[in-house]
C-alpha cells in the first residue's frame, strides 16, 4: 500500500472530548495521530486590557474569572500582587481563611475535572458522583461568600466579610460529605481494569523531561519530580501547616489522576489543621488600605510607583500575577501567567511525539493533562 | 444551477393551532436535545443541571452531541468574534424545529466585558432568541428554571419556526450557510461603522 | 516601591550562582529583590540569547513566561520580562529584563533554548507586534478571527474607545436604545 498523506481534521471546538471551548488540529494517518496543533482563542476577551481600564479594585471582581474551574487561587494570586504593591499585610485571619477557600477551590476543581476523566474514558457513573461531592462544596461556597462560582471573598487587605458564626462546623460537615464519595470514586475509578488499560502507559511525561518541557502542576508531580509553589516559596498560610507533595512514578495519565485524587486528600488535611486556628469572634480580618493623596477616595485611591507580584500554586499549576503602578487609580500593567499553556503545546507535542496514539487515546490524554482553555487564551 | 429556494410561507401544518398541533408540540417539549457545546463560563454550572443533583433529564432534556441531532440551542456566557462563527456555523446545521436558550448576563448586553474588542455585545443581532436566563453567573436552578420555560413554550406552541431553504444538490446548504454570515457580518459592519 | 528596596542583608548563595555563570560584560546589573528567593538581571537585549542560556546551564530549567510592558508615555521602549525559575535548586526565580526602542521592537527568539518560548513568543507578537528575530511561525494565533486592526495591547491603541464606536453608538453613559428591526416572519402566529 502506497504511503498515504496525514489526513487533518478538527478536534473540537464543538465536541465532547474536548476540553471546553478549545480545538485541535488533529493530522491522522489511519487511526495514528501524527501531530496536533493547538487552536485556541475562543476564549479570549483581552483580560490585560480590560484590567487596565478599571480601577484596582473593580479588578478583583475581572481576577477570577480568567480560570472558571478554579476561580480562587487565581483570585488570590491577583489579590496578593495588589498587596505587595501597596505595602499591605494582611490580618493573620484573613490569611487562614483565604487559605481554607483557595483550598476548597482546588478540591472542587479536581473534582470538576474528575467529571471530565470520567467522561473521557467512558466510565459514566463518575462523572455523577463528583458532581455530588461537588455540589457540597458550592453550597458551602454560598453560605460562606454568598456566591457559587466567582466569590471575590478576598479583597486585598483581607477578606470581603466575616465568616459565619458557625465556620468550623459548616467546613467540616462538607469535608465529610465530600470525603466519602471521593474515597468511592478512588475505590471504583483508579483500579478499575478498564480504566487502567486505557490510561496507564499513555501520555507518559516522566522524571525531569517534564521540567525541559515547562510543564507544571500535578503533571509535573506525576512525572516524578516533588516541586510545588506552597513549599518552595510558601505564601499565605502554607507557611505553618503540614501537608505532603504527592509525587507519581511513571508520569503516565494514571499517574495523573492519582496523583490529583491525592492531592484531594492533602487539601482537606490542610483545610483540617487551618480550620482550628479560626475564630469567629476575632474581628480583625481586614485592613484599611494605606490612602495616598487625595484621600476623600474610599480605599485604593492612588497605588504608588512600583510593582508588586505573587506566585500562587492553583490546582493546574503555577500562576502568577505581576502588577505595575504609577500613580494612578488604575494599573499601568497587569500580566497574568497562567499554568495552562505549556500542558496543550509543549507536552502534547511532546507525547504525540514520542508514543504511537490513537484518536481515542487522544481525549484521554488531554484530559489528563486538565487544561483550562480559558487562562491560555484570557 | 437552480436557485436557492426560499420558501416563504411556513410548513403546512407545521405551527397550525388544533389537536394536530398541541399534540406535536406536547411531544416536542418532552423530548429537547441540547447541543453540546460548552461555550464559554456559564457551561460550568451546566453539569449540576445535566447531573446530580438536579438531573435534567427527567424532564426530557438530554445533551446532544452533534448539531444535526439537536433541537435546543444553548449558549453558555460571552461570545467572542470567533466562538460567533461557530455558533451560527452550528445554528444553521440544526434542524427545524430548533430553539435558542441564552444564558448569562455577557451575550445579552456585554456584561462585564462590555469594553471588551473581542466579544459581542448582543446575540439577539445574530439569532433569534427565545429564552433568557439573566445572571452572572446563572445558578443551576436559574438554568433549569430557563429549560422548562423553553419546555412550556413549546409546549404551547408559542415559538414558531422559520423556514428553512431546502437543500436540493450537495454542499448547497453550506454555501449557503457562509452567505448568510457574510451577509451578516456585512450588515453588522455597515450598522456599526 | 522600588523592586531592590529592603531585601535581607546576608550572603545569598543563589545570588552568587547567578553572578557567577552569566558570561562576564554581558549583563548589567543582578539584584536581589524584596521578595525573597526572586531575583532579576538587567541585560541589554544584545545579551538576551547568551544570559538565557548561561542560566539554562545554571540551573534554571523552567520557563514561565514573556512579559512585555508598554512605557508609552514614560520611555519610548518595551520592557520584555523573561520570567526563569528552577526546579533543580528548589525554587528560585529568576526575571531577565530589558528594553527595546519602541519604533523597532525587535529581540532575538529564545524558542531553541526553552520549548514554551516558541509560544510565548507568538503571543507577544500578536499582543504588543514584538518581532521576535529568527522565529519562523510569527502570527495570530490567540487574536485568529478575533481582532484585525493594531495590536491591541499596546498603550496607544484606546480598547474603550473603539467598543464605544462600534458597539454602543459612541457614548458611555445614556446609550441610546437602539431599534432592532422586526424578526424575520418566523411562521404564522
Amino acid at each position: 500500500m502506497a504511503e498515504s498523506k496525514p489526513r487533518m481534521i478538527f478536534l473540537g471546538p464543538q465536541h465532547p472530548g474536548a476540553p471546553g471551548n478549545v480545538a485541535f488540529k488533529v493530522w491522522l494517518k489511519g487511526e495514528k495521530v501524527v501531530k496536533a496543533e493547538l487552536v485556541p482563542g475562543f476564549l479570549h476577551r483581552g483580560f490585560e486590557k480590560m484590567m487596565e481600564n478599571r480601577w484596582w479594585e473593580v479588578d478583583v471582581v475581572l481576577s477570577p474569572r480568567y480560570c472558571v474551574e478554579d476561580p480562587d487561587n487565581f483570585e488570590l494570586a491577583y489579590v496578593l500582587a495588589v498587596e505587595d504593591l501597596f505595602g499591605v499585610e494582611a490580618p493573620e485571619k484573613a490569611k487562614v481563611v483565604r487559605t481554607i477557600v483557595a483550598e476548597m477551590s482546588r478540591i472542587q476543581s479536581h473534582l470538576f475535572w474528575l467529571m471530565h476523566m470520567g467522561g473521557a474514558t467512558g466510565a459514566r457513573y463518575i462523572p455523577g458522583w463528583a458532581m455530588a461531592a461537588r455540589e457540597e462544596i458550592l453550597k458551602w461556597y454560598d453560605y460562606v461568600t454568598g456566591h457559587r462560582i466567582y466569590h471575590h471573598y478576598m479583597t486585598p487587605g483581607g477578606i470581603r466579610w466575616n465568616i459565619p458564626k458557625d465556620f468550623k462546623e459548616v467546613t467540616l460537615r462538607a469535608l465529610n460529605k465530600v470525603m466519602p464519595i471521593v474515597k468511592d470514586i478512588e475505590d471504583a475509578f483508579i483500579n478499575n481494569r478498564i480504566l487502567r488499560a486505557r490510561t496507564e502507559g499513555i501520555g507518559v511525561v516522566k522524571g525531569y523531561v517534564a521540567v525541559q518541557l515547562n510543564a507544571t502542576g500535578p503533571t509535573l508531580r506525576a512525572a516524578g519530580i516533588k516541586y510545588d509553589v506552597r513549599k518552595v516559596d510558601p505564601y499565605e498560610a502554607y507557611r505553618d501547616v503540614d501537608f505532603e507533595i504527592p509525587t507519581g512514578t511513571e508520569g503516565d495519565a494514571h499517574d495523573r489522576i492519582v496523583v490529583r485524587i491525592r492531592e484531594i486528600y492533602q487539601s482537606k488535611r490542610i483545610i483540617e489543621q487551618l480550620v482550628e486556628r479560626v475564630k469567629p469572634e476575632d474581628l480583625n480580618y481586614r485592613v484599611k488600605m494605606p490612602l495616598l493623596p487625595p484621600p476623600s477616595l474610599p480605599w485604593p485611591a492612588v497605588a504608588r510607583h512600583g510593582e508588586g507580584m505573587s506566585r500562587v500554586e492553583a490546582a493546574r499549576g503555577e500562576a502568577m500575577v505581576h502588577v505595575v503602578g504609577i500613580k494612578d487609580r488604575k494599573p499601568y500593567r497587569v500580566k497574568l501567567i497562567t499554568p495552562s499553556m505549556p500542558l496543550l503545546t509543549t507536552v502534547m507535542d511532546y507525547i504525540i511525539e514520542h508514543e504511537d496514539i490513537t484518536i481515542a487515546d487522544l481525549p484521554i490524554i488531554v484530559m489528563s493533562l486538565d487544561p483550562c482553555p480559558p487562562d491560555i487564551d484570557r | 444551477m437552480s436557485e436557492v429556494k426560499q420558501e416563504k410561507k411556513p410548513r403546512k401544518g407545521a405551527e397550525k393551532k388544533g389537536k394536530k398541533a398541541w399534540f406535536s408540540g406536547w411531544f416536542r417539549s418532552k423530548s429537547i436535545w441540547m447541543i453540546h457545546y460548552c461555550s464559554a463560563c456559564g457551561a460550568v454550572e451546566l453539569p449540576p443541571v445535566v447531573m446530580s443533583p438536579l438531573d435534567f433529564e427527567r424532564y426530557g432534556f438530554m445533551p446532544a452531541p452533534t448539531p444535526r441531532q439537536a433541537d435546543a440551542f444553548v449558549v453558555m456566557g460571552y461570545v467572542n468574534k470567533k466562538t460567533l462563527k461557530v455558533l451560527l456555523r452550528l445554528y444553521e446545521q440544526m434542524p427545524e424545529p430548533k430553539y435558542v436558550l441564552v444564558g448569562c448576563n455577557c451575550p445579552a448586553t456585554g456584561g462585564l466585558y462590555w469594553d471588551s474588542y473581542a466579544t459581542i455585545k448582543d446575540i439577539s443581532e445574530y439569532i433569534p432568541v427565545d429564552v433568557w436566563v439573566p445572571g452572572c453567573m446563572p445558578r443551576s436552578f436559574d438554568w433549569l428554571k430557563g429549560f422548562l420555560e423553553l419546555a412550556r413554550l413549546v409546549r404551547e406552541g408559542k415559538i414558531p419556526q422559520t423556514p428553512r431553504p431546502i437543500e436540493e444538490r450537495p454542499g448547497e446548504l453550506e454555501e449557503m450557510i457562509l452567505k448568510e454570515i457574510q451577509a451578516r457580518e456585512e450588515r453588522f459592519k455597515r450598522e456599526r461603522g | 516601591m522600588s523592586v531592590a528596596e529592603g531585601h535581607a542583608e546576608g550572603k545569598d548563595e543563589v545570588l552568587e550562582l547567578i553572578r557567577r555563570s552569566l558570561p562576564p560584560g554581558k549583563f548589567k546589573e543582578v539584584v536581589a529583590t524584596r521578595w525573597p528567593r526572586r531575583y532579576i538581571v538587567f541585560i541589554d537585549a544584545w545579551a538576551l540569547r547568551p544570559v538565557m542560556e548561561a542560566l539554562k546551564v545554571a540551573g534554571f530549567d523552567r520557563f514561565i513566561a514573556i512579559e512585555a510592558i508598554d512605557w508609552y508615555n514614560i520611555e519610548p521602549v518595551f520592557e520584555l520580562l523573561y520570567y526563569v525559575e528552577s526546579v533543580k535548586l528548589g525554587g528560585p526565580l529568576v526575571i531577565v529584563r530589558t528594553k527595546i526602542p519602541r519604533n523597532n521592537p525587535e529581540i532575538d527568539t529564545i524558542r531553541d533554548i526553552y520549548p514554551l518560548a516558541h509560544w510565548q513568543e507568538i503571543e507577544n507578537y500578536e499582543f504588543f507586534g514584538i518581532r521576535f528575530r529568527g522565529h519562523p511561525d510569527l502570527r495570530l494565533w490567540i487574536l485568529e478571527d478575533n481582532w484585525e486592526g493594531p495590536p491591541p495591547l499596546r498603550k496607544d491603541f484606546d480598547t474603550v474607545k473603539y467598543v464605544l464606536e462600534t458597539y454602543y453608538g459612541g457614548k458611555k453613559w445614556e446609550r441610546p436604545v437602539k431599534r432592532r428591526e422586526p424578526p424575520p416572519p418566523r411562521g404564522e402566529e
